[in-house]
């Protein structure tokens, strides 16, 4: 790579003008949160394409901006994000109910997650990955809820885990290619299986689970229903955002093709599904959700076309925003009410007008139903499947969405707003939540409408156009036919109050269990062993002691007579035995 | 009273479902449909493939429920309960 002149990282003025908001005064600082992003956005549009200022690290050249082929979509809706959750929560922190720590970690966390969009070797994109988990555990911290604390340090711990694993995958791969530069990896999963098994390989196998960590991707998934509603209602959107996000964009840049992530991605379509809808958390369900769609874009990483690999990150973009407004929604049901339990909600449509609209919005968007952001990135990884002749992938991802429009979509606004009437009669929340919420719910709409809105940031220019009358039709019947099943089969899908175990359960209450198992087997092994220890010692000492002991055996006093008959008798042995062997 | 206005808004909400469901089923004959994998270019396709999906995986969400779901104390804090 040839370096060209020095050019400030985008994500630098988000970080350190984050830094600088503890210090503003509070008009300062909401101009501050308005404008930060903005000014981050200008800068990542005005990074050129061939940019790539080169910094020298330990022996390794570092690229702090580089532009890989989706770095502008995500930069941008990273950008995007962030300005609507800063806006979302300008009310809030005008009222102090939201800290200046809360704000100063998000804007932190999303400038990192642009960071790694522009980072163009291993350690750059490291150092970016692990401030945005130590960013993102403030933002769960600051949640201030009853599980806040614990669920911060389930959620650090993960991550840190995903940090090392990612680390040492870094590690191996700089060791075996002399290079730290991110590029595209043909991997294999079956290689690692190799007889002589390459360090490349084994480098590429640890940096996918260290990504797919950080993705969501079962069995290290329960960490985002987890830790996410325990965020504040503007946190909880920035966590939304980002982290996930970050993951499917790496996995874009280096993974593209590889097969394991097609299966890895099914499963999460449809575990997103399945466990989002017995979520009593109105949260919980999203942040479920969060990794159906992260399935959605993992699958599209797997089908590996061009059009499936511009679909998951059109798709990307497209879930970040109707994320943040589902999000936003039920930030402000929370905000407004208290209550984050469905089993506990419900009729609250009377006062919460824009809220459920916005809502609204975000859960036809999801689902993509025609017109909307969400069916013209889904289009386009199914036209990628088509294109991979993946006819079982195809028919997977079409019921996947008739799961996220019933199960995901109607559940949300229905269990939420309508249903059993709770007698609560909230207000719509604080204006700049209302005006985040409309500002995102709008560019929902707007791809939908013009989806070249979206594309013209794809790597190349696609002559695809979603909104045929065809697709619109056959894509409007699948899902409210799917619809239709979801109210007809309203009886068998009552809320509970209850909680649903997920992988999280092994560390939280089975090796609980375990390891107090093996406290007790190891003690009694360990009496076992010390009780014999001790008892053979003793029969030693006293072996030892009657042999050696002062009246032992060897260590009588005997007279001088004796002992120079038993040295001549020793001689005389000695001699006969020389004479018989010759 | 706001019992029955309910009850009139929840019967107008099903009428108007149902009249958007047959004219999409009304629409079928109009629009030509790609044929990709066989079986997805067969008539009405997407209106019966959309129920067998939802009703299969809400009787999976059920099936799924009844060996997962744990009273909502079961880790002693708040977590998605």
């Amino acid at each position: 790579m040839e370096g060209t002149g020095f050019i400030i990282p985008p994500a630098f003025i988000m970080i350190f003008g984050a830094l600088l908001l503890p210090f503003l005064g509070n008009a300062y600082r909401q101009a501050a949160i308005i404008m930060l992003p903005v000014l981050t956005l200008f800068a990542a549009w005005g990074v050129p394409e061939e940019a790539d200022y080169i910094a020298h690290f330990a022996g390794f050249p570092l690229h702090p901006v580089y532009v890989h082929p989706f770095t502008l979509i995500f930069a941008t809706v990273f950008c995007i994000a962030a300005f609507a959750g800063g806006v979302f929560g300008l009310s809030l922190v005008n009222k102090k109910k939201l800290s200046i720590a809360e704000m100063t970690a998000a804007y932190i966390y999303a400038g990192s997650a642009v960071g790694a969009t522009f980072a163009g070797d291993y350690i750059t994109l490291f150092i970016y990955w692990e401030i945005m988990a130590v960013a993102s555990t403030v933002v769960v911290i600051c949640g201030n809820s009853d599980g806040a604390s614990k669920a911060a340090f389930r959620y650090a711990a993960l991550h840190f885990i995903g940090g090392v694993v990612l680390l040492a995958g870094i590690t191996a791969y700089i060791t075996a290619t002399h290079s730290a530069d991110i590029g595209h990896i043909d991997f294999d999963i079956m290689s690692i299986f190799e007889k002589h098994v390459r360090l490349e390989n084994i480098a590429a196998a640890l940096i996918l689970v260290g990504v797919l960590i950080n993705a969501g991707a079962p069995p290290f998934s329960s960490w985002i229903p987890d830790a996410y509603p325990e965020g504040s209602p503007v946190g909880a959107v920035f966590l939304s955002a980002f982290t996930t996000k970050t993951s499917v964009f790496v996995l874009l840049t280096i993974f593209a093709g590889s097969q394991i992530l097609l299966y890895i991605g099914l499963f999460m379509v449809f575990y997103g599904i399945v466990m989002g809808a017995l979520s009593n958390d109105l949260r919980g369900m999203l942040s479920y959700s969060i990794i159906n769609q992260v399935g959605f874009m993992v699958t599209g990483v797997g089908i590996g076309t061009e059009m499936a690999l511009f679909g998951a990150a059109a798709h990307a973009f497209c879930h970040i925003l109707y994320k943040c407004v589902l999000f936003m929604s039920a930030g402000s049901v929370v905000y407004m009410t208290g209550v984050r339990k469905t089993t506990e909600l419900g009729g609250i449509f009377r006062t919460m007008k824009i809220t459920l609209a916005c809502g609204i919005v975000g859960a036809i968007s999801i689902s993509a139903f025609p017109l909307t952001s969400g069916f013209i990135s889904k289009a386009l990884y199914m036209e990628g499947a088509i294109d991979a002749q993946m006819s079982l992938v195809w028919f997977m991802i079409a019921a996947g969405s008739v799961g996220v429009a019933a199960l995901t979509g109607c559940k949300f606004i229905w269990f939420v707003f309508f249903a059993k009437d709770s007698g609560r009669r909230p207000l719509d929340p604080p204006f700049s939540m209302k005006a985040g919420m409309i500002f995102v719910a709008a560019l929902c709409i707007l791809p939908g409408i013009l989806p070249q809105a979206v594309y013209f940031m794809l790597p190349a220019q696609i002559e695809y156009d979603p909104n045929t009358s065809a697709h619109i039709i056959s894509q409007l019947q699948l899902l409210l036919f799917g619809c239709l099943a979801f109210f007809l089969l309203l009886p068998l899908q009552q809320r509970t109050d209850t909680t649903t175990l997920d992988f999280d359960w092994l560390w939280r209450k089975f090796t609980g269990g375990f390891l107090l198992l093996l406290e007790r087997a190891v003690f009694i092994i360990f009496s076992f062993i010390t009780g014999n220890a001790l008892v053979a010692y003793e029969k030693v000492k006293t072996e030892i002691h009657r042999w050696h002991g002062q009246e032992g055996v060897l260590a009588r006093n005997r007279e001088i007579g004796s002992s120079m008959l038993f040295a001549t008798a020793m001689l005389g042995a000695f001699l006969v035995f020389y004479y018989i062997s010759g | 009273m706001e019992k029955n206005k309910i009850k009139n808004v929840v019967r107008i909400a099903w009428g108007i479902f149902a009249i958007a469901l047959i004219i999409l089923l009304g629409l079928e004959p109009v629009i030509h449909r790609h044929t990709e994998f066989g079986m997805d270019g067969k008539t009405l396709f997407s209106a019966w493939y959309g129920v067998a999906s939802g009703v299969f995986l809400i009787f999976l969400t059920k099936l799924v429920g009844w060996f997962l779901k744990r009273p909502a104390d079961f880790y002693n804090d708040r977590r998605k309960s």
